[in-house]
């Protein structure tokens, strides 16, 4: 689900050993140059910024808190590392990779062009993020009109999908760090918590579960779709909608609840949409089964628009790039995913809830639910 | 100035430049939201502005399910919550644009998937006029000067609650996330916050996990947002007490600040500013400190909407004018105690200035 971005990361993104040693990184480089063998690449230019860095965390953990960076990626494996900031800014920032030496950003085009030159022949690929700016990639391309860019993400991006077992630990304790959230959010609505009130409870339980990142959307008015905080707000809305998102050792869980002191009828048949669709959840099934599962708990009730995907992946992005360009086709063993449930009875009549589930061939691990 | 006002500044510069239509998007990676400035909006995914001298000014906003809030905060405009952009955009022009009569600010900021698809409906020949809409929109308007001052007393606060609550031993980045929950819940929505500490600071950095030690000194930049209106104050305080060669630099920072804040009047030049802070410090001996590597400025604009007036730094030669709000911060190494941190958030007012903290900075103490 698309968030708000913050003006600048703020929360524990160190490094962390014993949560993702050093050799779980190594070995998804090795992955990718399996994964590129053919492609006749000189070396890789890994980009991330502080809004969308799911390719640079795997290979590095590296997360740009003010703006960007750049893992540069040889076949040998060796990896260079630049991020935006001052020379005396490194110090911080090389607290949040296993690498050696974080070097700052002074001219990004220069700097590719000298790490180009100890490499092979051939063409660089790139592995970017959907939201790389135009105007930065046609900057690095001038800076270096020798060495021909070939965009790889379309390859790569599939290698983000499976979670390892590494992986799939930090997301199941992203999902204990979510349900905290989650827990502590209804506690305090029921207590007679404003909707603003209620999210910082929430933001706090995260935080002391040692969530490295929190972001939340939560509805305007009563019923209301789920956006951004961004005026102060006094009143207490029923229902309340709310989306809380955690990020946890790079990785991201997310949930959406809707919070009523007397459940509608939509609020109901959206429970009802989403207990079809995770008791139907398991490796193979498709994702028209699950919809149309939904569907028919929903009634004559319309869908609401953010649950017109159903399903998504979740790992290092909120939303995961699938191959397919529209969307998942099938749940797959080995990933994770956010299955969405959400009705529409009229603009303040809705309804939105979800459940983050590991599939396997019985059925599937519910790691985060709505309904718990 | 009222945010209608900044709308037909925009308008009024299409007039100038004899365009017809202008396309406008933010730059999110850099926080200058050109889109939030016109229309007082914030974007949660990607979106344009589309002003037309001939017709009602469009916001276009992504996902779809944002109708709601952009619609009740961009007053004046035709609000399209949309799942495409680019496709939003040629369905706003089937014939096209205006061949020679169309402008574009911030394309090449979008991310390149999208910015590639407008650039080819755009194409070659739209005039960018990223910096002359920049220029025309610099004066805050009412509501962003006192959202200023909210912001800037909500930075306050979280100092003096940094002071309550940071103790030796409390990794940095747990301090930093207490700090901007608690400016959360006294209003703030964003905040470009940097805390960082040390024996011997270089440079105010993102925190990290190291702990607190006694005789370190806290950098702290409360940047927080009040309705999308940054303020900023920068405080530096000492865990355990504080040397008196520590006390003797900090108030030579201070008072080389006040004497930059002291010159701020409409008319001048933003580098007198930035002179004014140097000449106190060269005066003593850090000539070669007031230089990079060690500092390249000396505040800088504050908002989301706009960077403007730009760098308190010695190569900006913009002209203040009453209403620009910005920060002023000599943030100084000095060799003998690392990097130290003070800054004020000030007002261009009709004849002078108006400091928007109530109290200037001091060299504060964490109990041990």
């Amino acid at each position: 689900m698309r968030v708000t971005q913050p003006a600048v990361l703020v929360g524990p993104y160190d490094w962390d050993e014993k949560l993702i040693p050093a050799g779980e990184f190594t070995g998804r480089i090795k992955q990718v140059w399996r994964t590129l063998d053919g492609a006749g690449l000189a070396g890789l230019i890994v980009y991330g910024n502080k809004m969308d860095n799911a390719a640079l965390a795997y290979l590095t953990n590296f997360t740009p808190m003010i703006a960007d960076g750049y893992a540069l990626v040889a076949p040998d494996g060796g990896v260079r590392l630049h991020s935006a900031g001052s020379p005396h800014m490194m110090v911080n920032a090389q607290r949040l990779t296993w690498l050696d030496a974080v070097k700052p950003i002074r001219d990004i085009g220069k700097h590719i062009g000298e790490w180009a030159e100890g490499l092979g022949q051939g063409p660089l690929g790139l592995w970017a993020t959907p939201t790389m700016a135009g105007d930065l990639l046609a900057r690095i391309a001038g800076a270096n009109p020798t060495r021909p860019i070939k965009d790889m993400t379309t390859a790569l991006d599939p290698l983000l999908l499976p979670k390892s077992g590494v992986a799939g630990r930090v997301m199941r304790d992203a999902s204990s760090i979510l349900a905290k959230g989650t827990a502590a959010l209804r506690q305090a609505v029921k207590n007679g918590a404003t909707a603003r009130e209620a999210v910082v409870v929430a933001e706090k339980a995260a935080a002391d579960a040692n969530a490295s990142d929190i972001r939340v959307l939560a509805s305007l008015s009563p019923g209301g779709t789920p956006t951004a905080i961004d005026y102060p707000q006094s009143g207490k809305l029923d229902p309340l909608l709310v989306y809380l998102a955690v990020r946890y050792g790079g990785y991201w869980a997310e949930g959406a609840l809707t919070l009523a002191s007397s459940p509608s009828d939509t609020l109901k048949r959206t429970e009802a949409a989403l207990q079809a669709m995770i008791a139907k959840a398991r490796a193979g099934v498709t994702i028209a089964d699950l919809a149309a599962a939904a569907r028919d708990k929903l009634g004559g009730l319309g869908t609401h628009p953010v649950a017109k995907k159903v399903v998504s992946g979740i790992g290092l992005s909120l939303e995961e790039t699938e191959a397919d360009p529209s969307g998942v086709a099938r749940l797959e063993e080995g990933r994770i995913y956010t299955l969405r449930a959400g009705g529409r009875a009229s603009e303040s009549d809705n309804a939105l809830l979800s459940a983050m589930i590991a599939p396997k061939s019985g059925g599937a691990e519910i790691l985060w639910s709505s309904l718990a | 100035m009222d945010i209608a006002e900044r709308r037909q500044a925009a308008l009024k510069l299409m007039e100038r430049e004899g365009v017809d239509v202008m396309l406008v998007a933010p730059n999110e990676l850099n926080r200058i939201d050109t889109v939030f400035h016109l229309t007082g909006y914030r974007p949660v995914g990607e979106s344009l502005c589309v002003l037309s001298r001939n017709g009602q000014p469009t916001l276009i906003v992504t996902p779809e399910w944002e109708a709601e809030r952009a619609e009740a905060r961009a007053s004046g405009w035709n609000v399209r919550a949309v799942e495409d952009l680019p496709r939003a955009v040629t369905a706003l022009f089937p014939n096209g644009l205006p061949a020679g009569k169309t402008a574009v600010v911030g394309l090449g900021k979008l991310p390149m998937a999208i910015g590639k698809r407008l650039t080819e409906f755009v194409g070659p020949g739209a005039k960018k006029l990223d910096a002359q809409l920049e220029a025309a929109l610099v004066p805050k308007t009412t509501d962003e000067i006192e959202n200023a001052r909210r912001a800037t007393a909500i930075g306050e606060r979280a100092f003096e609650e940094l002071l309550k609550v940071a103790h030796e031993g409390m990794p940095e980045c747990e301090l930093a996330v207490k700090l901007k929950l608690y400016m959360e819940e006294l209003g703030a929505d964003d905040n470009f916050f940097l805390l960082t500490a040390s024996q011997h600071n270089r440079a105010v950095q993102p925190s990290s996990g190291r702990p607190l030690q006694r005789g370190d000194v806290i950098l702290a930049e409360m940047t927080p947002t009040y309705r999308g209106q940054l303020s900023q104050i920068c405080r530096t305080a000492i865990v355990g007490p504080a040397s008196p060669l520590l006390e003797e630099k900090y108030a030579l920072v201070v008072r080389a600040m006040e004497a930059g804040i002291r010159t701020i009047k409409p008319g001048i030049r933003m580098s007198e500013v930035a002179n004014a802070i140097d000449e106190v410090l060269s005066a003593q001996g850090y000539a070669e400190f007031c230089r990079p590597p060690h500092i390249r400025r000396r505040g800088h604009g504050l908002g989301h909407g706009s960077n403007a007036p730009g760098d308190v730094a010695p190569e900006n030669n913009i002209i203040l004018q009453e209403d620009m709000v910005f920060v002023v911060h000599p943030n100084q190494y000095l060799p003998e105690t690392g990097y130290l941190l003070c800054g004020e958030p000030v007002r261009v007012t009709a004849t002078g200035v108006e400091q928007l903290s109530k109290r200037t900075a001091w060299l504060a103490s964490v109990p041990v």
